[in-house]
């Protein structure tokens, strides 16, 4: 009766189940002896200085949101070269409006001088 | 490619706003400190452009784009309505965006963005066009309102309308998914028969027309989903809090139109009862609230949630002269408020301030301006030989036709009401003298032309409705 | 039946005068009084021709039907009968008297007759439109400059009475609109037609007809007004300037006479008939307490203004009576009626002038500051004298037709009323004599003794007004054959209601 939602409600329970049940099962299992490096936070081995709350230039926000446009265009942009050929020209078109857009996006970024870094 | 080619002359004007528009970000950085001029004038003509390019689009579309979206009367009249819209905006609000310095490239940018969004949510065929159209309508929002970057109410006002903004579009679109999920379907010719089909729960339907409703509604800005609209209309520069009081209004008036007539008309006793009482206390909290305000745009703003009221009246009443009726008040308000807040921002840029008594004496120190301003306000009270008497004796109309008439009476009793605070502004402007100190205001031939063209429109729809009787067309029956 | 557009041009005339106004220059101050002075002289002819070419029998004259708003059945029709002649011919000769009176008036002058000029547009629009939208856009028209010509050049609380006017008005027209698109949507007849709706319109239920009324009344009653509704009138009255308490008084109040008469009564006989009783004693009501309010009053304008909510009891009174199943009189009570209105016109426009032409002398509205006034106003204290004869309804006079008409037809129906009223009575005749009294007798008044008489412009706003009076009191047939026709009529109408 509910078709494809079954399938839905299982990824579910499983995607639940599995850390869920990992975790626990983990510290079931595992010996508990804490000490101070070891419950301090994990910063790729180094150590960590000072506050996560520090102001950080704004430049990086503008640097990371330009980052992440780009990032979604790439996302797109492969599963549009992979069925190219059956859409055809028309998706072309569609691609380089897409771009397009975002390369003026892009050159008003580069005009306001947001991609030089002082 | 020729069918694709027709297909595309649907979105034409759409497509010309966000070419003007792109155009206008880019142009206006190479002009500079000259931007302020020629930019303006581009983006006029843009709006122009897409508002005479409306001619070519073959009227009675179907769904095309991959049902995407549809050209028939209704959503060109509303188009026609928003892109005139934008032009007055565009001509009215040059001489504050000059003065005031409001990054030019980035405002008229915006702004036409900002309407082609609104563009599509009115001819959206399908919750996803419809959903998209009102992401790009409320992101160019959220940055018009910030935009004079010096001042801390317009700052104030951007956040605020931004997260406020964020949650209630969070909210619309969890209700979409409401009624996708029960349906299936995101057509919206096909959501009236697949929900009909779909026996499902009331209590189910219920929770999603109350999501879209709580979404929509905080477009509209109607109670209780208004708490941002004083705010934001006060600290916004003033022509985006002209562009906000009718593009937004009624683009979220069309989308609500096609969601719930179009889409939902078969339950529609099911949800005009909401709409009913979202009316009332719309129009009632708003005029009450507004006879409160010393500061014009704070006025003009419950004055808006007012007008809301009166327009979501036309979808209470749910039937096809109730939908005229908010599409014709629409047209009819568009006019009223774009020509009142022109008067305003030429008072503003002239130096005058914003608070009510920075109005006293306009009569004797620009004729011109309170007359029009009187026009304006007789409008949005519903006076005859207005746009706004028609528009209000549509409704109401609508309303006894239904059977509301406690709606109705309502609606009547809240003209009334809504006098209160109109007064204030006219008692200042024609029976107090004007202070030493207030200017004296000229208008400069954009904005002449502004209040002009909606001087014209209010006077013309209000002694010779029929000649946009056109706009009948815009039935929506599915 | 001529080929000009009559209606119309006596409609529109004065915007058209109002818009050259517009393009006048803002200081000009002989030009605005030329040109309304004018447009209101030609009105006067304009009504005397109708008044010349009405001729006898039935129905409307003077119609001018044109679709307006087909898809929903506006059309703009207008046309008179003899009750609208009447008051068109009012509406023309207080124009013009009140756009003379003005001539004192030095602040701003073109706007002032911009606004006179528009108000008349809305007078002679309420009086002539047979299409409800028209009739009421007209009636809305009127209310815009009003509310300026007081809250500009009225006295000293001249906003609040502004404003006050225009909120008790808009309030009753916006529940006047719900009634009339009910009345529109519940007949079906697709068509705002008055005299197409009054057909369609009996036949609905009781219920509804008598909600409906309800409705129409709540929008009438104010302009009338009636009493407890009437609380803006003494304000407006009062701080308005002279010429426009003059239209205040003489035309406006007649609209709401008018529109029972035009409207309830024949467009809903049979709840107007379930009413009739009501609208009687609602009339009894306004007779003795606008007499009672007038006795207490020491504004010498004040006491003028309570004495239009006292005779504008009479109409109720003579309207209510002929609402009302009857063997006999009902022809007498709706004829008195209307006559009320139009000697009230004349009546209240001389008092009105009178009380501008002392205050500005004296400075002061006070009747116990004056007394003796006669010696240096010999002229001004006669006029006021016949002026206040006529009030009281001395006959030979214009009151005295109108009320004993009322009176008598009213006695068929409700006579136990018409005995309250004729106490009432005595107390108009007691205010009237008495304020006469203290502005023109007692010993000379010495600080006056100074005092010029009448200017001749006064005497020409009077003299007129003063021989219309006593016209209308001695020789009342000529009003009586236009009115015979639309009461005679009316009368037909409410009958095949019961």
């Amino acid at each position: 009766m509910l078709g494809p939602w079954v399938d839905l409600l299982v990824f579910l329970i499983a995607g639940l189940t599995f850390p869920v049940l990992n975790v626990v099962l983990s510290s079931l299992l595992r010996r508990d002896y804490p000490y101070p490096e070891k419950v301090m936070p994990y910063e790729s081995g180094e150590d960590p200085v000072g506050d996560a709350r520090v102001r950080f230039r704004v430049s990086y926000y503008v640097f990371a949101m330009l980052f992440v446009v780009f990032d979604v265009e790439t996302v797109f942009l492969y599963p549009w070269a992979v069925v190219l050929r059956e859409l055809g020209l028309f998706a072309l078109i569609e691609i380089i409006v897409f771009i397009g857009l975002l390369l003026v996006g892009l050159y008003y970024a580069y005009k306001k001088k947001v991609l030089r870094w002082v | 490619m020729n069918a694709l080619g027709n297909e595309l002359l649907v979105i034409l004007p759409e497509m010309v706003l966000v070419a003007a528009g792109l155009v206008a970000l880019v142009w206006a950085q190479f002009l500079k400190e000259r931007a302020a001029g020629p930019v303006a004038g581009l983006a006029a003509a843009g709006a122009a452009l897409a508002l005479l390019s409306l001619l070519l689009v073959p009227d009675g579309t179907g769904p095309v784009l991959f049902g995407a979206v549809k050209a028939d009367g209704f959503s060109l009249f509303v188009r026609a309505v928003l892109y005139a819209g934008a032009l007055v905006v565009v001509l009215g609000g040059a001489g504050y965006v000059r003065k005031f310095q409001v990054p030019v490239g980035e405002f008229y940018c915006l702004l036409l963005l900002a309407i082609a969004g609104g563009g599509f949510m009115a001819q959206a065929a399908n919750l996803l066009t419809f959903y998209v159209g009102l992401e790009l309508l409320s992101l160019a929002s959220y940055a018009m309102a910030g935009l004079r970057l010096d001042d801390p109410d317009s700052n104030e006002a951007a956040l605020k309308y931004f997260f406020n903004g964020a949650v209630s579009s969070a909210v619309l679109l969890f209700g979409l998914s409401w009624l996708f999920g029960l349906t299936g379907t995101l057509s919206l010719a096909e959501l009236g028969p697949a929900l009909a089909a779909s026996g499902a729960h009331p209590a189910l339907l219920v929770m999603a027309v109350t999501l879209v409703i709580g979404g929509l509604g905080f477009k509209m800005a109607a109670v209780p989903f208004h708490l941002w609209v004083p705010d934001v209309y006060q600290g916004a520069p003033t022509p985006v809090t002209a562009f906000l009081s009718v593009g937004s209004k009624g683009a979220a008036l069309a989308a609500l139109l096609r969601l719930f007539y179009e889409g939902m008309g078969p339950l529609a006793d099911r949800w005009t009862v909401y709409f009913a009482i979202l009316a009332a206390v719309t129009m009632t909290w708003g005029n009450v609230s507004a006879l409160l305000q010393r500061n014009i745009k704070r006025m003009m703003g419950y004055s808006s949630i007012a007008q809301a009221g009166y327009l979501l009246v036309g979808l209470a009443a749910g039937s096809d002269h109730g939908v005229w009726a908010a599409v014709f008040y629409l047209l009819a308000y568009t006019f009223t408020n774009l020509g009142a807040f022109t008067v305003i921002m030429a008072v503003r840029s002239a130096g005058g301030g914003l608070d009510l008594d920075s109005f006293s004496g306009l009569a004797r120190r620009s004729p011109f301006l309170a007359g029009a301003l009187l026009v304006f306000f007789l409008s949005l009270i519903g006076f005859p030989f207005t746009a706004g008497f028609f528009g209000k004796l549509n409704l109401i109309g609508a309303a006894v036709n239904s059977g509301l008439v406690w709606l109705a009476v309502l609606t009547a009793i809240n003209s009334v009401i809504s006098v209160g605070y109109y007064y204030g502004v006219v008692r200042n402007m024609y029976l107090r003298e004007p202070g030493a100190d207030l200017p004296a205001v000229s208008l400069e031939g954009s904005a002449r032309l502004a209040t002009a063209v909606a001087l014209v429109m209010t006077l013309a729809v209000g002694i010779l409705p029929q000649f946009v009787s056109w706009a009948q067309a815009a039935s929506l029956l599915p | 039946m001529t080929g000009l557009p009559l209606l119309s041009l006596l409609v529109w005339l004065p915007l058209a005068g109002a818009v050259v106004l517009m393009f006048a220059g803002r200081e000009q101050k002989s030009l605005p009084r030329a040109v309304a002075t004018v447009v209101m002289a030609v009105q006067v002819v304009l009504a005397l021709a109708a008044w010349a070419g009405f001729g006898d029998g039935p129905g409307f004259r003077y119609v001018e039907r044109f679709e307006w708003l087909p898809s929903v059945g506006v059309t703009y029709h207008l046309g008179i009968d003899g009750l609208g002649l009447t008051l068109v011919a009012l509406s023309a000769v207080i124009g013009l008297i009140a756009a003379v009176a003005s001539y004192g008036i030095q602040d701003r002058v073109r706007d002032f007759y911009l606004y006179l000029l528009l108000l008349q547009t809305g007078i002679m629009g309420v009086f002539t439109a047979l299409d409800y939208i028209l009739f009421f856009i007209f009636w809305e028209l009127m209310l815009v400059p009003m509310y300026f010509l007081i809250g500009i050049w009225g006295h000293d609380r001249r906003e609040y009475a502004a404003i006050k006017f225009f909120v008790y008005t808009m309030v009753g027209s916006m529940i006047m609109l719900v009634s009339i698109l009910a009345l529109y949507f519940a007949t079906g007849a697709g068509t705002f037609d008055m005299l197409a709706i009054a057909e369609a319109a009996p036949a609905l239920p009781l219920a509804v007809q008598r909600l409906i009324f309800l409705g129409l009344f709540a929008g009438f009653a104010v302009k009338v007004p009636v009493v407890p509704l009437h609380t803006w009138l003494p304000d407006a009255h009062v701080e308005a300037p002279t010429p426009i308490s003059v239209i205040l008084a003489a035309v406006l109040l007649k609209a709401g006479g008018y529109a029972f008469f035009r409207i309830s009564l024949p467009t809903l006989p049979e709840a107007a008939a379930a009413f009739g009783y009501f609208f009687a004693v609602l009339g009894i009501i306004n007779i003795v307490w606008g007499a009672l309010v007038a006795l207490a009053q020491t504004d010498f304008k004040r006491v003028v203004a309570y004495s239009s909510v006292s005779h504008m009891g009479f109409v109720m009174l003579g309207l209510g009576a002929a609402a009302l199943p009857a063997v006999s009189g009902a022809a007498e009570a709706l004829t008195g009626a209307a006559y009320v209105m139009l000697a009230h016109g004349l009546n209240s426009a001389l008092l009105f002038l009178l009380v501008g032409v002392y205050y500005d002398r004296l400075h002061t509205r006070d009747l116990n500051a004056m007394g003796g006034l006669f010696k240096a106003m010999p002229f001004a204290g006669t006029v006021l004298a016949w002026a206040i004869f006529a009030n009281l309804g001395l006959p030979g006079l214009s009151g005295f037709i109108g009320e004993f008409f009322t009176f008598l037809g009213a006695y068929r129906t409700v006579p136990g009323l018409v005995y309250v009223g004729l106490v009432g009575l005595v107390l108009v005749t007691a205010f009237n004599l008495w304020t006469l009294h203290r502005v023109n007798f007692g010993p000379p008044n010495e600080r006056y003794g100074h005092l010029s008489d009448m200017t001749a412009r006064e005497t020409l706003t009077l003299v007129p007004l003063v021989a219309l009076t006593t016209l209308l009191g001695v020789y009342p047939g000529f009003v009586f054959d236009v009115l015979n026709q639309p009461v005679t009529t009316l009368l037909q109408r409410l009958a095949a209601g019961f």
